[in-house]
């Protein structure tokens, strides 16, 4: 049985046969791949957080990160339409050059980003909480 | 570090010490009667500035306070900018930009430990100030009695803080090398 107020819903519009719907690239995907950019550079890696200016005390244990270069880093991702932010605390061998490695690290994770999700990437920024000698 | 406020220190003490030579300048030539006749004659408090005080003294004394707090505020600022030295630096760039940087205390604690583990070290002190884009180090050793300190200091200059300058790309990054002799001796078996 119609209900009068069924009929008075407004019509529903077809959707576009050729539209497919749309793709949702989330930020977590995003920050895994350049964490997994610093991973596969061979003198970066994961810091250790900081607290008050020293490495937190119980790093390495009930999943607080360690400094390890073989390891990914703590990275965060965020999008605005189709460009992306990066931030990530990274560790790196000492003594490298700093400048070498972060901007090697830039290279990768625009390139990758650029290519595996086609967003543009407007900054990548890295701050190397730890030296790992 | 102390040492920064040299410069400030000495303009200060220069401007002081030139203040007062001239006003005991003045007193002595007044006293010579160069100024005017009957000064070496009168008592200390038969004078016109004092005179003058005394029939200003509704308003002056609460001035005179007034720029005595002044002098005592400025004397405190000054006495802690001295105690405290120099800021520390919290993020250290590499590009210039704040795109790329380095944790100061990362920099402080990988030249520490570097320096730490050199054979005559006792114990090492590192300090990063200055601004973002041009630290500076300042860094403390304590030897241990029987180091040889040519040897380290030699060490420390060509390896830990060739170390520091690689990794900042900064070869031209002053660094202050503090080195003192502690009276413990090297670990040994006697």
């Amino acid at each position: 049985m119609v209900t009068g107020s069924r009929l008075e819903s407004p019509v529903r519009v077809l959707p576009d046969p050729d539209y497919l719907g749309d793709v949702i690239i989330s930020e977590r995907v995003v920050a895994k791949i350049a964490s997994q950019a610093v991973y596969e550079t061979p003198s970066a890696g994961a810091a250790a957080p900081r607290l008050f200016g020293s490495v937190a005390p119980g790093a390495g244990h009930m999943g607080i990160r360690s400094s390890d270069l073989a390891a990914r880093p703590k990275t965060s991702a965020q999008i605005d339409s189709s460009v992306v932010y990066v931030d990530m605390a990274i560790s790196v061998r000492w003594p490298e050059s700093l400048a070498d490695v972060t901007e090697r690290i830039r290279d990768t994770v625009e390139d990758r980003i650029k290519a595996w999700t086609g967003l543009t990437v407007a900054r990548v920024r890295i701050s190397v909480t730890d030296l790992v000698a | 570090m102390r040492g920064h406020a040299d410069r400030t220190n000495r303009t200060i003490m220069i401007v002081l010490g030139a203040i007062f030579a001239a006003i005991g300048g003045a007193i002595i030539a007044a006293n010579t009667g160069l100024f005017a006749s009957g000064f070496p004659q009168r008592t200390l408090l038969e004078n016109p500035a004092v005179s003058w005080i005394g029939g200003h003294s509704t308003w002056f004394w609460p001035i005179a306070a007034a720029a005595a707090t002044l002098l005592g505020v400025l004397s405190l600022i000054w006495l802690i900018k001295i105690l405290r030295g120099p800021p520390k630096a919290h993020d250290i760039s590499i590009d210039g930009s704040a795109r790329t940087t380095v944790g100061a205390t990362a920099l402080r604690d990988a030249l520490t430990n570097e320096i730490q583990s050199y054979r005559g070290v006792d114990a090492a002190k590192v300090r990063v100030y200055g601004d973002p884009i041009q630290p500076r180090l300042g860094v403390k050793v304590n030897l241990t009695a029987d180091a040889r300190v040519a040897e380290v200091r030699n060490r420390i200059e060509q390896q830990a803080l060739a170390h520091a300058r690689e990794a900042l790309d900064a070869p031209q990054m002053p660094v202050t090398l503090d080195l003192g002799v502690s009276k413990k001796s090297g670990p040994r078996v006697e």
